[in-house]
């Protein structure tokens, strides 16, 4: 043991100084928005600013003390969109910015929640029918209580004392863990056994019932809900834990018939698959209309240019739910394409270590675990932002860690905080042995 | 798995690198255009940010400018009256005319008089101020011109005929641009087109001002001796057409200046028709064979050159689009029109701009003066670059020699003559007047006047159009004369 450590405590100084930058960020962001209106800046963006700082700096200093080996990039990282988001939303819904930071705050608190409370990784996986149903009875249970507080035509959130939240947001990580223990129960049985029919090699499919059923349901509600957005990330998030899990392209392939088969049902079905189509076609022909977000979302993009308008001088309002879903609009207007390309290099980054920890964790739970949390992150902003940028159809789901929101803040918390777990897993139980 | 996870780490990749790539197709690829479509509200938004720059008359009196509004956006005043054809309306809904659209680059600082100072403006995001537009019009003389007119349709153009700087454009019935928004359909749908400048937009036939063309022609191919009387009392036949000489009933026997002064249209129908001859035969009683009878094409050719120098049925170059008129319409010439062309009526048609430049070409010596409105672009730091139009000359339209004779003709006029409603104490003014048969049969003809003064070194030149009216004399000739003697007061080059 070395002298300046105290009990298993290691400085990791890496991560406390990437950590200076997004309190930079934040606080270069809010001071250049109040200079912009001809002010100069308030206490109130510095006591932003110091909530941020001793946040970040109270989960850096659990993690010296408690997981000292888990990984330095992914909270760094992370913290950057979410400083970015806090500037975002203090440029675009002033009267927002406090609520955005209070949720970050309390997100803060659920990772480091998710760190104190959680007694080893494998616990999660002891308990995976708990977390099954649990999703159920989420996403159920908005048929029921579901309401809809910003009358977007969805009953998608539940609500108690005037807070509302998405239960899919939740469902996500629950659904992850779920098939992280399953999959990983019954991996070997699905990668090498199979069911000869003539010349073809069929998947043992008794096996995969459970896992089929599960997302089923899910995947039913969701499309009941029309939160197309959600069934798009749900099956995606499947297929990238399937493949991990098995590595045959089979069921890649299956399932990708299967999805399209799906999605030909939704779109003779719901008029609204259709109308997303056919906007996603051609939005400037329906530019005041169907296409208008999609359109004005394009046009904020092209204003922005190379280096952007610069921070209050665009005019990224005119996109609906800017600072929700079409973020990546005002920042590729006022930051231009030298921020909207940085925010994309935040979450290749995000990805890159997320299967680092899966691949270096050493346990198969652990590995499926980190893989489908970080599948979510990746799949979830690839959805997003490919429907805001016309590459595919657009639904509606939040850019991860940068989008206005409770529980998608919330949720990604915790689902930050699971994996900071499991890359700390190894070294842990080398110690413990 | 660790293959697997190699894999899938791959597609993530992939699916970024498509985005990345599509960031940089919208943003950079199709930048400009995406921007250019009519679904980009920031070309509106700039425009309303935008502290547009002000139009001045050459004193610097205020024309239109911006007020702030209490709700921070800035309106359109237009604080000085009957300038509206002009200076023009500025409208979000429905455009810009006139100086507010001609110059609107300037004015809205999309170009400015200093591009330096635009560039760092524009880096530090400061709001862009647009350059003022300096006219050279004098709000003084335009006031004179809207009170000359009295509210009768018509136009006044009042120019400095050496520097052919527009000192005064009047057009009457007219409106109010700071209400373009609210009387939009109403001013559209006015019978009365209250929208058109008359002085540049509208082409009227120029009655016996055009003798002035046609004089300038038969003089510069020194085709009649100015000096040599010659009987002139006989109506002569042309066609179906009878030309008296009811305009000078007291005096017989007349020089070409006396006829020209006293607007005689059967001497200026037979010089139209003789146009193509070596000499004009002007006195008594012609009977067949006639003298132009094979000459007729050359006559109408030499009508029609001369008349083109004057810019008449040509696009004069101007700040603003100005209608080219006609000196006859797509038919072939007879004898009866070419005569009725030559004393002014015909199928004739011009602007009162164009007319009021051929009053400045006799002043100038022979030269079309370049017309030109406005002056320069200011930028809000002080410098400025100049808007005028760079030829000064827009050709020699007749020799010096033959402008002298006709100046003594249209002195002429106003000291003995019709144009006598001119005449001003202690200053030699030069001018012809015109009554214009136009519109159906019957009714009252448009009064003109074209001139100038002072004749020896004329400071400046008019034109007025009083549409069915009466005859020159009684009003668009002392109308003329208010104007130019407020202008003589006011106006120093």
């Amino acid at each position: 043991m070395r002298p300046w450590s105290i009990g298993g405590a290691r400085p990791r100084w890496l991560e406390l100084a990437l950590l200076a930058c997004p309190i930079l960020l934040l606080a270069i962001g809010l001071t250049t928005i109040e200079l912009s209106s001809g002010e100069a800046p308030g206490s109130s963006d510095q006591a932003l600013v110091a909530a941020l700082a001793s946040a970040l700096f109270a989960v850096h200093c659990w993690l010296t003390l408690r997981y000292p080996h888990a990984d330095q990039v992914v909270l760094p990282t992370a913290s950057m969109l979410a400083a970015l988001s806090m500037v975002m939303v203090a440029r675009l819904e002033p009267s927002l910015a406090l609520r955005q930071a209070m949720w970050i705050g309390v997100g803060s608190v659920a990772l480091l929640a998710t760190l104190v409370i959680l007694p080893s990784v494998s616990w999660l996986r002891q308990y995976r029918y708990t977390w099954a149903a649990l999703g159920l009875a989420l996403v159920l249970s908005t048929f029921v209580f579901g309401v809809d507080p910003n009358g977007s035509g969805a009953r998608l959130w539940l609500g108690f004392g005037g807070v509302y939240f998405q239960p899919s947001e939740i469902l996500k990580i629950l659904l992850v863990v779920f098939f992280a223990a399953y999959l990983d129960d019954y991996r070997e049985l699905l990668t090498l056994s199979s069911v000869r029919v003539g010349p073809i090699s069929l998947p043992p499919l008794p096996y995969l019932t459970p896992l089929l059923f599960m997302l089923a349901i899910a995947l039913g509600t969701v499309v009941m809900q029309r939160d197309l957005g959600a069934a798009l990330l749900l099956f995606g998030l499947f297929l990238a834990m399937l493949f991990v899990a098995t590595g045959r392209v089979l069921y890649v392939v299956g399932s990708l018939a299967i999805f399209v088969l799906g999605a030909d049902l939704l779109y003779r079905l719901f008029s609204v698959v259709k109308i997303r189509v056919e906007t996603w076609q051609d939005p400037w022909a329906t530019a005041s209309t169907t296409g208008y977000q999609l359109v004005q979302g394009l046009t904020a993009l092209a204003a922005g240019g190379l280096i952007g308008a610069g921070l209050t001088y665009g005019y990224p309002t005119y996109v609906p739910a800017v600072h929700t879903d079409f973020m990546i609009a005002a920042i590729g207007e006022e930051l231009g394409l030298a921020g909207s390309l940085a925010v994309v290099g935040l979450y290749v980054v995000l990805v890159h270590r997320g299967l680092r920890i899966a691949m270096v964790t050493g346990d198969s739970f652990a590995t499926l675990l980190a893989a489908g949390l970080t599948s979510v992150v990746g799949i979830q902003a690839l959805v997003i932002l490919g429907g805001t940028l016309k590459l595919i159809p657009l639904t509606g789901v939040t850019l991860p860690l940068l989008s206005y929101g409770g529980s998608s803040v919330l949720a990604n918390y915790v689902l930050l905080g699971l994996l900071l777990a499991v890359s700390a897993e190894p070294r842990r139980r080398d110690d413990a042995a | 798995m660790q293959r697997n996870l190699a894999r899938l780490e791959l597609v993530l990749l992939a699916g970024f690198v498509v985005v990345a790539l599509a960031l940089g197709y919208w943003q950079f690829y199709r930048q400009d255009e995406l921007l250019a479509r009519p679904t980009n509200p920031r070309i509106a938004e700039e425009a309303r940010r935008v502290v547009r720059g002000k139009i001045l008359d050459r004193t610097g009196k205020v024309l239109a400018e911006n007020v702030p509004q209490p709700d921070g956006a800035s309106e359109r005043t237009y604080p000085t009256g009957g300038l509206a054809h002009i200076v023009g309306y500025h409208s979000e809904r429905y455009g810009n005319s006139g100086i507010e659209a001609k110059y609107d680059d300037y004015l809205s600082g999309t170009r400015s008089a200093d591009p330096v100072d635009r560039t760092i403006s524009a880096l530090l995001h400061r709001p862009t101020v647009g350059s003022d537009v300096v006219l050279t019009l004098d709000a003084r003389i335009q006031q004179a011109a809207v009170d000359a007119l009295g509210g009768n349709p018509g136009a006044v153009v009042v120019l400095d005929p050496v520097s052919g700087a527009v000192l005064a454009m009047a057009s009457a019935p007219t409106f109010d641009p700071g209400q373009i928004d609210e009387r939009w359909n109403a001013m559209v749908n006015d019978p009365a087109n209250p929208l058109v400048n008359r002085a540049i937009q509208s082409t009227y036939t120029p009655g016996s001002t055009f003798k002035v063309i046609t004089a300038a022609a038969a003089l510069d191919l020194n085709l009649v001796d100015p000096g040599a009387k010659f009987r002139c009392v006989d109506p002569i036949r042309i066609d179906n057409l009878q030309v008296d000489c009811r305009n000078h009933s007291h005096l017989p026997t007349v020089d070409f200046r006396e006829a020209f002064a006293w607007s005689c249209n059967r001497t200026f129908a037979l010089t139209g028709l003789e146009l193509g001859t070596e000499r004009l035969a002007l006195a008594d009683v012609l009977r067949p064979p006639f003298p132009w009878q094979n000459q007729l094409g050359r006559s109408a050719q030499r009508l029609e050159e001369y008349a083109g120098r004057f810019w008449i049925g040509k696009s004069l170059p101007f700040d603003l689009p100005v209608e080219p008129g006609q000196v006859k319409g797509g038919g072939e010439w007879y004898p009866s029109l070419l005569a009725q062309t030559a004393f002014g009526q015909g199928e004739l048609a011009a602007t009162p701009l164009q007319m009021a430049l051929a009053a400045a070409a006799i002043a100038n010596g022979g030269a079309v003066p370049a017309p030109y409105v406005a002056g320069e672009a200011r930028a809000a730091g002080g410098a400025t670059t100049s808007l005028n139009h760079p030829a000064g000359t827009l050709g020699q339209a007749i020799s010096a020699k033959t402008a002298q004779t006709i100046n003594e003709m249209m002195v002429l006029s106003v000291d003995t003559a019709w144009a006598k409603p001119a005449a001003m104490a202690g200053v030699k003014v030069g001018g012809k007047t015109g009554t214009a048969e136009a519109g159906a049969e019957g009714s009252t003809p448009h009064s003109w006047f074209i001139g100038y003064a002072p004749a020896e070194q004329p400071r400046v030149a008019i034109a007025v159009i009083m549409e069915h009216k009466g005859s020159g004399t009684d009003f668009a000739t002392p109308a003329a004369k208010t104007i130019m003697q407020r202008a003589l007061e006011v106006y120093q080059r």
